[in-house]
């Protein structure tokens, strides 16, 4: 699979009880190493530094499953941009966890934009890509960079 | 809420302590939270069984009064760079005030 010519940024991730699952039973190498502050709060709360690298590996294996999951949204953005004709360019992708939503920032031959997708319309894309999903993506990339004119052209 | 979707250290209260023995050996546990609602925190069971994933796992209900403190790792949104709105500032330049000898 070819590299993205975008940057995905994860913040407010959460994880799944899969990752939770896969932390639990990773072996004591593929633990993180605690800094100073993770040890001393482990110290403070009566738990082993290996159960709390536990716990930050559920929070690592979150994060790498998020970006992956950017990745793929980002690269159906992509595919609706090659379509524009013009040096559109998707720069990155941002996960807003508490917001519920992606940010695509997108270079237009004018100026950046900030586009925000939805979660739902993410997960949609990503797990299920069906004709519809991405036609509601089209639609809101198009409309949002002002190409309304393309609605209906672009297959 | 916070706590979903994360793993939680959570200290038992006392009255956690009595109603949760058995469950812990110890007074502090980490556990995933799979959800909160006005009950408490819906966590994962931890087992000391090597566990598979998406092999079936047991929800315990930690009621709110159950725990003293939690804690959690925590990193907070990164702030979106924002690009300048456009004012710009014509012919106007300020000197930098000339402090006055002391004494």
């Amino acid at each position: 699979m070819a590299t993205p010519h975008f940057d995905v940024f994860i913040s407010g991730a959460t994880s799944s009880v899969g990752d939770w699952q896969k932390a639990m039973s990773a072996r004591k190498a593929e633990l993180p190493k605690l800094n100073q502050e993770q040890k001393e709060v482990a110290r403070k709360m009566g738990i082993s530094e290996e159960e709390f690298a536990r716990g930050v590996l559920v929070t690592q294996y979150g994060e790498n499953r998020q970006r992956e999951r950017g990745q793929s949204l980002g690269r159906q953005i992509e595919e609706i941009l090659s379509g524009l004709g013009e040096p559109y360019r998707l720069e990155a992708l941002i996960r807003e966890g508490v917001k519920l939503r992606w940010v695509a920032r997108i270079i237009t031959p004018h100026e950046a934009k900030n586009i925000a997708i939805g979660q739902e319309l993410a997960d949609d894309i990503i797990d299920s890509c069906t004709v519809q999903d991405l036609d509601l993506l089209r639609v809101l990339i198009l409309e949002s960079l002002n190409r309304k004119d393309l609605i209906g052209s672009l297959q | 809420m916070i706590l979903e979707g994360r793993v939680a250290r959570f200290r038992l209260s006392a009255e956690g302590e009595v109603a949760l023995k058995g469950f812990f050996e110890k007074p502090t546990v980490s556990a995933f939270v799979e959800c909160v609602d006005e009950l408490g925190a819906w966590i994962h069971l931890p087992s000391k069984k090597r566990m598979r994933v998406g092999q079936p796992s047991i929800l315990l209900l930690l009621k709110w009064n159950y725990f003293s403190t939690a804690v959690l790792d925590y990193e907070p949104e990164r702030p979106v760079t924002r690009e300048p709105i456009g004012f710009k500032i014509h012919g106007i330049r300020r000197e930098p005030a000339k402090q006055k000898p002391r004494g």
